[in-house]
């Protein structure tokens, strides 16, 4: 949760902690669309334009990455407006661009699946279709989580001497 | 083949932007043309009517641009 005095301070510190993190695996830049007020139909944080991004490493995998998130008041008089992050796209792609793990969650729309979940999709190679198809619950999974995975266990090149704290945090 | 981690700095990372509505509609037109073939009108009439229902091979690329649409949130 990301607070600041203002709706457009709260915002600014939340991009902030994001493209941070990000920073530790690409140097693509995160936009914000939406606006800098209350409103039902959330505002999105994107990465790249919504296209995929090349990462460092012998996997040679992409990153694609949504977040949607609402601006809400606290009432609390040091921080009174705060960031609440209520959905994200994370896809994880190969080199020609076939997803192979999706992390989707999207509580508050028309989905009828709206617990976090994961599919592992074509480039994942899985051979039964039942597990292929299937939403795969997760509960809801942080990006620095993700690209903690990425690094130490998928063969990503971190960018940054210091990812290993940022991505703690 | 591995690359060093090098000393980069908050201070070096990119700033972002607030995309006007332009912009962000370039950016979903974009998608709607790279990931369907179609414009972003076409794609928003398509999935409103159920046709990308079943479409398993496709699925990601249709949530990742439905959710960039006010109409897929419900609350």
């Amino acid at each position: 949760m990301t607070t600041g005095r203002s709706p457009s301070e709260a915002v600014a510190e939340y991009r902030h902690s994001i493209q941070r993190m990000l920073s530790c695996v690409t140097p693509s830049v995160v936009d914000v669309a939406g606006g800098y007020y209350p409103s039902q139909v959330p505002h999105r944080l994107t990465l790249n334009g919504g296209m995929p991004v090349a990462l460092g490493g012998p996997s040679r995998f992409k990153l694609e990455f949504q977040q949607y998130y609402r601006i809400l008041e606290t009432g609390r008089p040091d921080a009174l407006w705060m960031v609440d992050v209520v959905g994200y796209y994370y896809a994880v792609h190969d080199s020609e661009e076939r997803e192979v793990l999706l992390y989707h969650w999207h509580p508050h729309a028309i989905s009828p699946v709206v617990i976090p979940h994961l599919h592992l999709e074509q480039g994942a190679h899985v051979g039964r279709v039942e597990v292929r198809d299937a939403h795969l619950p997760t509960g809801e999974v942080s990006l620095n989580t993700i690209l903690r995975v990425l690094i130490e266990e998928m063969g990503v090149n971190p960018r940054r001497s210091d990812w290993e704290s940022i991505l703690a945090e | 083949m591995l690359t060093k981690p090098t000393k980069i700095t908050d201070e070096d990372l990119p700033q972002g932007r607030m995309l006007t509505e332009e912009e962000d509609r370039e950016m979903k037109e974009n998608l709607a043309k790279k990931n369907f073939g179609m414009t972003l009108d076409e794609f928003t009439e398509a999935w409103k009517a159920g046709e990308f229902e079943g479409d398993r091979e496709r699925h990601g690329k249709v949530v990742a641009l439905a959710m960039m649409l006010p109409e897929y949130w419900i609350e």
